[in-house]
């Protein structure tokens, strides 16, 4: 490793950045994947980034607008037509919480734009704006998006359909 | 209730531990192993344009011979001349009161929105809420989306034509919403964000304006521009797949009036079909406006380039891309324009053809 502090980065939040892939991917092998291609793109930038920069912030908002980017992706063939079937490993970490299986299961079904949109809401916790300006789109089609996500959501059940039908959430 | 759904969210991936033990390296490998990658498939799709163009060759017998790819521009760098912002054949005024700030890899510039012209390079990110944005791509850019969003697991979006416009000059630009749209309505609050691009396929730009519609369309209209590559449609010698989406009769794009062909006789059609009309429309001529509805044909091709190791071949793969051919229609100013050069008068015959040759003919 020629980066000064690039490893030291990288050990430090990479399970971090992992977990935070599986949600925008509602997968675990994608989520890894995800969380590395963008460390590819960090580690070019790491002289800039190391100087001045927020190398774990620019890590998630490439991390975002790929999961974001894959739902309109022009190639379609790099789209899988459905989510991949999820088999759960010996001592897989999921296994143990039927709860957890779940969720990411309800995560995994949504399409991509949907779930990039949902995670950003209510797990970082954005604004609708914040949103928006991450993704480089309008404010219109992040409500669309994350009205989808719910309507989604309430229709199959589960925990986090739960947790709408409990809470006068709207969307924004 | 969102802190019972942050915890929800945070529990179902408390327990997931990383797969690899050591990604600093397995960073480093994939960085590393990309290279290999590309060359592999170099091999891989080499035989496969072979094997195609075999094909093709066969299936097409004493016909004209398959024209060279067109060919790879690079873009363009960006510079700021006299108040304005220039790249590629774009002349952009910078408005009074404006200040251009230059994005670069890794950094955030943007700490206050509005009134900054943006310059985005191909490594860098911008910032997300610049009034305006001028990025340069690597390749010709794909015309703003137009997406028909279908909705659902499994399904694709439908990518409807983008909205022509000819800038002052005559070079040809995408846009993504018409100017009097309903979602570019001025007067909309604090809290909405206005989002168009304007893509200026032939200098590989994009412009994105996060201002309103009448203010969009003004600012568009102080650009100038000095087209370079008006002519004959510059077309892909090699087409993997060609994919047409056609508008119904009231302008609406639907999953029917898409059609995609991998059958290379048909596809060798549709190339000879584009390539038969040669009456180009000289810059000064060229009229295609946002009123006209159109029709979006993708050429999906593979690119290569050139290797710089000797242990690799002389041209590597670097992916595949789609050359847009946008077809305005209506007898006042029938054009196509493709993305890679070129703009010529395509008329109703010829749209009712290529509308036949994907089986689109009854649209």
């Amino acid at each position: 490793m020629s980066e000064d502090g690039f490893g030291e980065f990288v050990t430090a939040r990479y399970p971090a950045l992992v977990r935070y892939g599986v949600l925008l991917t509602g997968d675990r092998g994608h989520g890894e994947d995800l969380a590395q291609e963008a460390l590819v793109k960090t580690y070019r930038a790491w002289r800039r980034l190391h100087g001045e920069g927020d190398p774990e912030a620019y890590t998630r908002r490439v991390m975002t607008r790929a999961a974001w980017r894959s739902a309109r992706r022009l190639w379609k063939r790099e789209i899988p037509a459905e989510a991949p079937p999820e088999r759960a490993a010996a001592g897989d970490a999921y296994a143990a919480t039927d709860t957890a299986a779940v969720v990411l299961a309800a995560l995994r079904e949504l399409p991509a734009a949907q779930r990039v949109v949902l995670v950003l809401r209510y797990w970082a916790g954005l604004s609708e704006q914040e949103i928006a300006a991450q993704l480089g789109c309008s404010t219109g089609t992040v409500k669309s998006r994350a009205s989808r996500a719910i309507a989604s959501l309430r229709r199959t059940g589960g925990p986090l359909a739960d947790a709408f039908t409990e809470s006068s959430l709207t969307p924004f | 209730m969102t802190q019972h759904l942050r915890r929800l969210l945070d529990d179902a991936v408390s327990g997931v531990e990383p797969a690899t033990p050591d990604p600093v390296a397995a960073v480093v490998r994939r960085k590393r192993s990309r290279r290999r990658r590309t060359v592999l498939a170099a091999a891989v799709t080499t035989l496969a344009v072979a094997l195609g163009g075999v094909a093709v060759a066969g299936s097409l017998g004493s016909g004209p011979p398959i024209e060279p790819a067109a060919p790879e521009r690079p873009s363009s760098p960006v510079r700021v001349v006299d108040g304005a912002v220039v790249v590629g054949a774009l002349r952009l005024p910078v408005p009074p009161g404006w200040k251009v700030v230059e994005d670069a890899p890794g950094r955030i510039p943007c700490s206050e929105k509005d009134k900054i012209v943006l310059i985005v390079t191909p490594d860098s990110g911008g910032c997300g809420i610049a009034g305006i944005e001028v990025r340069t791509e690597q390749r010709v850019p794909f015309p703003p989306a137009g997406v028909t969003d279908m909705g659902g697991v499994g399904t694709a979006d439908v990518l409807s034509a983008p909205i022509s416009l000819t800038l002052p000059g005559g070079e040809p630009a995408w846009l993504m919403s018409r100017f009097d749209s309903e979602e570019t309505a001025p007067g909309r609050g604090e809290s909405y964000s206005y989002w168009n691009t304007v893509v200026l396929p032939w200098s590989k730009v994009t412009v994105t304006l996060r201002v309103d519609g009448p203010t969009s369309e003004r600012l568009v209209e102080t650009m100038t521009t000095h087209p370079a590559h008006a002519g004959v449609l510059a077309l892909p010698g090699t087409v993997t797949t060609a994919t047409l989406t056609v508008p119904d009769s009231t302008g609406t794009t639907s999953r029917a009036g898409r059609r995609e062909i991998k059958d290379q006789k048909t596809i060798g059609s549709v190339l000879r079909l584009l390539r038969e009309h040669k009456t180009t429309v000289p810059n000064g001529k060229a009229c295609a406006s946002p009123e006209q509805p159109a029709l979006r044909l993708e050429l999906d091709r593979f690119v290569f380039h050139p290797s710089t190791s000797p242990d690799e071949p002389k041209e590597i793969p670097a992916g595949q891309e789609q050359i847009s051919v946008v077809v305005t229609l209506g007898d006042s100013c029938p054009e196509a324009v493709s993305a890679a050069g070129g703009r010529v008068r395509f008329d109703d015959n010829a749209v009712r053809e290529l509308k036949k040759l994907f089986g689109l003919g009854a649209r």
